[in-house]
């Protein structure tokens, strides 16, 4: 016979022995040993500069520095994309960068983090790396997830460029505001920042020549922008020791990323120096023909090819050009040719005395061979100037205006269109059309 | 490859010792294994030494120890081999016949390959793409293993009551897995030599107990129940590190690398699981089951860590209830069986934790990158994927209805079974849009798949006597698996492969999981809209107007070919190739003469399935393959060039030949075309890999007559011959169709990119018993 009170009195004994509710959690079962769970707003910090590095740096300048017909491209696919061919893929990764790991992600942490100890400098310095990110990321993509971005929502709406650029505004005033307190909590990244080393006045400065930029990149379609980008160009930076940079080292993975792209990853010959611009330096006698390129015109100098080149992003030539042409556009010719005398200094060449629309053209070619290598700013200038009014490398095509979007991002939100479609196209559908003339009466060739 | 190959050979010696008395009971083996491969020199080579000790102890009348304990170390070194620069068969197949890879050294003692004959400097090398000398790589000893291992437990069965049985084991299961891979200076792979050196050590301790109670009601009746509980832990650590750029050419140790990098990843996951079973033996024919497990998860989120599972089953043995229990007549034995489980399976661990990242790296795809913490900065991110606390067991349920049925007293044996398996919240990494999270992917439950299939097994005895008995055997097995969902996705790409251009393994909806998608060249019936060589200047053509103006009128999926006779590219990727086999046969036949000598054979045969000859592409780009070999004669689509892979052809190139001079065989096959394997699509290279292979012969003798005894001091002997692998019949046209570049980690089967056949050996044993 079952002896039925037995079996249940064993079958109780035996769970009440064994249970142990404890078995499935604790230390190394429901903590990862392997990754860090904490970060200081500082270790955020030091891994956005260089996400901002690689996004100012890496592929999509040297793809924007070929349509800008400043680089060109000598084989294979870099040969396509100087000429006009590309896909989806172009972007390389760099639309989720904006975002992912690195991007607005880690960048609104820091700042949650700088927030919650008052930490008014770093706060301002991140601010100003989130500027930058979203900045650049709708000079590249136009119309962007901004102000519904890391809201975990099905299907984000996308922010018009014009208010991606209105939102960089604000980013970039809180920022200035923050950085300029005085709160004993205020304590900047110092041994964290390879650029500054913590110099909140120098941020300040980077700050306003930022505004200046992305103010230049609504100019197209809102005239007033000029006059905003002069006010903030006055206080940007004011000397070669301010200029924003990416601070390589010799280490691996720590290098350069032309010298990378030439050296290390073996693709000697993709990126070689246009025609158009050698020449355009050779007619100037520019000292800036030796420093950019070798001898030869074969490849970049072996300065610029070094694995700590300390590749600069934003510059006080920059500033002191748009300072230039924003001073032009609002009437003021005599301060226009001093800045652009200014600048000329910089460089060891001889000041210039001209007037009217030739002044203007010249500091836009000025400005040209100043953005070489600065991310996307050659690129940038030329959709909004067409000057130099180079030819296109294809006959009766235009240059491309924009890259698409990543793929990924397209099939997880319906509302971005396929690839070349709506405003998913060449251009931005902000930029004006494309008959522009070059200021001269000269219609665009490229642009 | 008469200089590669060579037979290896395996010396295989063991010694049992067994013994015990009433009450206790011990077994005990030693074991050595010495193994030199079948590449030449001295680098392919395995050694396994292992020791076996077990007991069991009787205490008092109820209670039995036991225990038990083993323990191996496995040595080997290795040659690199498949998909590899600095493999084996890379550099020995891509040679051209006129190249001589002997000597395999320069007089200054660099590698001499057929690109570079005479290198100048190791940094020489840096320049350009080659392949190693195959002599150069077997004669590298930098690739070595060493493996201990340690299992044992420690059991007790108590039966405190005639109807009560409670058992204990508790176990431990250690290894440390110690790895060398290196590449010499001017190595294909990195010509500035690397040495990566990783150690692996995982200990798993499980604990199970369970208490039985058998209680019965006459004759007919008897029932048992069974509850139990099971705690696992398994605790995992690798910890390697990877040395860059050789100083001295040996030793190739990580001391004598300029930089090196350190990597560790641990994790610890455990199981705690309840379950509780009743049987039921009815009348001697019923035999119904039913089960409940209650498992908890470590890997899950604390919202999912428990999750209950019941299956059950039942049998009838109808002949007993028509003729009693004796196994005679036609129908000697009938039972239907059917059954019904469910299992739940833990995803990758630490999949529903979020965590930061220290080696997230910025670049693009050419290469350039940039780590996170720079000129000694500490630097953080975000990890990638999205951590999913919410995630759910995978749940597999499968349903099985078979018959065991004998016949003629048993002299035939058949088994048929029937089963149905459907997995449904298949973890799978999803896509998730950046904007909105911050991160790229997320472990989502939104997969499912089925497999359907059956088995069925025939085994006779057509003559049993005193001096000979036979006995055949057939297994049949038929798998049909089905992706029914990917979570909204179509593809999901599994990465296993030479990319999606070429072959590359998938999951794609409404196939079997792992088959192979790639592109192929266009074909009529498709709506395709394409641009066609030699055709309105570059406009987009639609194929299926074109196919339809053929004089002839075409076939659905009938090759297009251009004015010029050749196909065209078609840049969509579609399943190109599916791996498994329509079915799998398997045949024994075992003779026994005189009860002293045994002759056995098992012929295997697996039907129908597509594999990709990846390397009969690339050997058509080098210019190495036999097919190449054409000096004179033209090939034309459809009548006498690739018509097995291509009968059908329709379009304006049908009958045109499109392959007449020498200059249009290389132009079509070498990198600038698209008939090989580098740039052409993957589809040309996929070929019917079904075979039969004579698995198995073996004979052996038993000797157990008193002249044994007298001459050796052993009771019996026995002494067997065997051949494996001895002859395969395949269309296949590669080294062997039962390879697999993703080896046996991945899901993918079905590409064979310069992989190592399988070997054929000889087996010669004896065993000696006391």
């Amino acid at each position: 016979m079952i002896k039925l009170r037995n079996l249940l009195l064993a079958a109780v004994g035996l769970t009440a022995a064994g249970c142990k509710s404890d078995f499935l959690t604790g230390g190394d079962l429901n903590t990862d040993p392997n990754r860090p769970s904490e970060a200081t707003a500082n270790q955020l910090f030091a891994a956005s500069e260089g996400a901002i590095w690689a996004l100012l740096g890496s592929d999509p300048a040297r793809v924007t520095g070929m349509w800008a017909r400043e680089f060109a491209g000598g084989q294979n696919q870099y040969q396509s994309i100087y000429n006009y061919l590309y896909d989806e893929g172009i972007q390389s990764g760099f639309n989720i960068g904006l975002y992912a790991a690195g991007g607005l992600v880690d960048i609104v942490r820091a700042e949650t983090i700088a927030k919650a100890e008052n930490n008014f400098a770093l706060l301002g310095i991140v601010q100003v790396q989130e500027a930058i990110t979203m900045g650049t990321g709708a000079d590249l993509f136009g119309d962007l997830v901004y102000s519904h971005a890391l809201s975990n929502e099905e299907n984000p709406p996308l922010d018009n460029q014009l208010a991606v650029y209105d939102s960089v505004q604000k980013v970039l005033t809180a920022a200035i505001a923050n950085m300029a307190s005085t709160a004993a909590t205020s304590s900047p990244p110092a041994g964290s920042d390879l650029v500054y080393g913590g110099d909140t006045g120098l941020w300040i400065a980077l700050a306003h020549t930022l505004k200046a930029r992305f103010y230049l990149h609504t100019a197209e379609v809102r005239p007033g922008a000029y006059a905003q980008a002069l006010a903030e160009a006055q206080l940007g930076i004011s000397s070669d020791g301010g200029n924003y940079f990416g601070a390589f080292t010799t280490s691996a993975a720590e290098t350069n990323f032309y010298y990378q792209f030439e050296v290390t990853a073996g693709r000697a010959g993709y990126l070689i120096p246009d025609a158009q611009f050698v020449a355009l330096l050779e007619s100037r006698n520019d000292p800036r023909r030796a420093q950019y390129f070798n001898g030869g015109a074969t490849r970049l100098s072996d300065a610029r090819l070094a694995p700590n080149f300390p590749q600069p992003f934003v510059t006080y030539d920059e500033n002191t050009l748009i300072w230039a042409e924003a001073a032009y556009r609002t009437g003021n010719q005599a301060t226009a040719l001093t800045k652009l005398n200014e600048e000329r200094a910089n460089h060891g060449l001889a000041p210039e005395v001209l007037a009217g629309q030739q002044l203007l053209n010249e500091i836009l070619i000025e400005k040209y061979i100043a953005d070489f290598q600065l991310g996307h700013e050659a690129w940038n200038d030329y959709k909004r100037t067409c000057t130099p009014n180079f030819a296109p490398t294809q006959a009766g095509q235009k240059m491309p205006g924009r890259m698409y979007y990543d793929p990924n991002e397209r099939f997880t939100n319906t509302n971005i269109p396929p690839a070349g479609q709506g405003f998913n196209g060449s251009r931005n559908p902000n930029d004006p059309a494309n008959a522009v003339s070059d200021g001269t009466g000269q219609a665009c060739l490229a642009g | 490859m008469g200089e590669l190959f060579q037979t290896g050979y395996t010396a295989d010696n063991n010694v049992q010792i067994s013994g015990g008395s009433d009450r206790t009971n011990f077994f005990s083996s030693v074991g050595l294994t010495n193994q030199v491969g079948i590449i030449k020199g001295p680098n392919s080579k395995y050694n396994r030494a292992s020791f076996r000790l077990k007991g069991t102890q009787e205490v008092g009348s109820k209670i039995t120890l036991g225990g038990n304990f083993s323990y191996v170390d496995a040595r080997g070194a290795f040659v690199q081999h498949g998909n590899d620069v600095s493999g084996l068969l890379i550099g020995a197949l891509r040679t051209p016949p006129a190249f001589n890879n002997q000597p395999y050294l320069t007089d200054r003692g660099l590698q001499r390959v057929y690109r570079f004959p005479n290198p100048t400097s190791v940094e020489a090398f840096n320049c350009c793409a080659y392949y190693d000398n195959p002599f150069f790589a077997m004669a590298s000893n930098g690739n070595r293993s060493e493996v201990g291992r340690a299992i044992s437990n420690f059991n007790v069965d108590w039966r405190p009551l005639a109807w009560l049985s409670v058992k204990e084991t508790l176990g431990g299961d250690y290894y440390n897995d110690s790895r060398l891979q290196a590449l010499p200076l001017t190595s294909a792979n990195n010509p500035a030599g690397s040495v990566i050196r990783a150690d692996q050590t995982n200990l798993v301790i499980d604990h199970n107990l369970i208490a039985s109670a058998t209680g019965n009601r006459g004759e007919n009746l008897n029932a048992t129940f069974t509850v139990g509980q099971n705690l696992n832990s398994r605790r995992y650590r690798q910890l390697s590190s990877q040395g860059e750029g050789l100083i001295g050419p040996v030793p190739l140790a990580i001391e004598n690398t300029i930089n090196q990098t350190g990597l560790e990843f641990k994790s610890l996951r455990h199981i705690e699981s309840y379950f509780g079973q009743g049987e039921l033996n009815l009348y001697n024919q019923f035999y119904l089951t039913a089960g409940l497990r209650n498992d908890g998860f470590s890997t899950f989120g604390a919202s999912q860590r428990r999750h209950t599972f019941k299956k059950a089953s039942a049998a009838w043995t109808f002949t007993n209830l028509l003729k009693g229990e004796d196994q005679t007549g036609l129908l000697s034995f009938g039972k239907l069986r059917a059954a019904f489980g469910e299992t739940g399976r833990e995803p990758d661990v630490y999949a529903a934790l979020n965590a930061l990242s220290t080696i997230v790296q910025f670049g693009s795809g050419y290469g350039d990158a940039l780590r996170t913490s720079i000129g000694g900065v500490p630097g953080v991110t975000s990890s990638l994927r999205l951590g999913n606390p919410a995630l759910r067991p995978e749940l597999q349920r499968e349903t099985e209805i078979g018959a065991d049925l004998g016949f003629f007293n048993q002299k035939i044996d058949l088994s048929v079974v029937g089963y149905n398996k459907k997995s449904t919240d298949v973890i799978l990494p999803i896509t998730v849009n950046s904007a909105a999270t911050g991160f790229t992917s997320a472990f989502k439950n939104t997969g499912s798949l089925t497999n359907r299939g059956l088995e069925i097994s025939l085994n006779a005895r057509p003559y049993t006597g005193q001096n000979l008995a036979w006995e055949l055997g057939a297994q049949y097995g038929r798998n049909r698996g089905k992706v029914t969902s990917l979570g909204g996705a179509q593809i999901f790409d599994l990465l296993e492969g030479f990319g999606a251009n070429e072959a590359e393994g998938a999951d794609v909806i409404g196939y079997a999981p792992g088959v192979i998608i790639g592109t192929g060249f266009v074909r009529c019936g498709r709506g395709t809209q394409i641009a066609v060589p030699g055709l309105g200047a570059g406009a987009v053509q639609d194929i299926d107007a074109l196919c339809a103006a053929t004089p002839g009128g075409y076939k659905r999926n009938a090759l297009f070919l251009g004015p010029n006779g050749l196909p065209v590219a078609d840049p969509e990727i579609r399943v190109i190739g599916d791996p498994h086999p329509k079915y799998t046969v398997s045949y024994t036949s075992s003779l026994k003469i005189m009860n002293r000598l045994t002759l056995s054979g098992l012929l295997d045969v697996k039907k129908g399935g597509t594999q990709y000859d990846g390397t009969r592409g690339a050997l058509y780009v080098f210019g190495t393959h036999k097919d190449t070999d054409r000096r004179s004669g033209t090939g034309t689509y459809g009548v006498d060039y690739d018509t097995k892979t291509y009968p059908d052809v329709a379009g304006p190139g049908k009958g045109v030949t499109g392959l007449s001079t020498p200059r249009d065989w290389e132009n079509w096959l070498s990198i600038v075309g698209t008939g090989g394997g580098f740039t052409g699509p993957g589809e040309q290279f996929m070929e019917d890999a079904g075979w039969v292979k004579l698995r198995e012969l073996s004979l052996t003798f038993s000797l157990d007559q008193p002249f044994i005894k007298s001459l050796t001091g052993f009771s019996s002997a026995d002494i067997r011959i065997a051949g494996r692998n001895l002859k395969t019949w395949t269309n296949y046209r590669g080294f062997d169709p039962e390879v697999n570049n993703a080896g046996s980690e991945y899901l993918t089967q079905g590409l064979d990119w310069f992989a190592n056949p399988q070997s054929r050996s000889f087996v010669l044993s004896f065993s000696l018993n006391r």
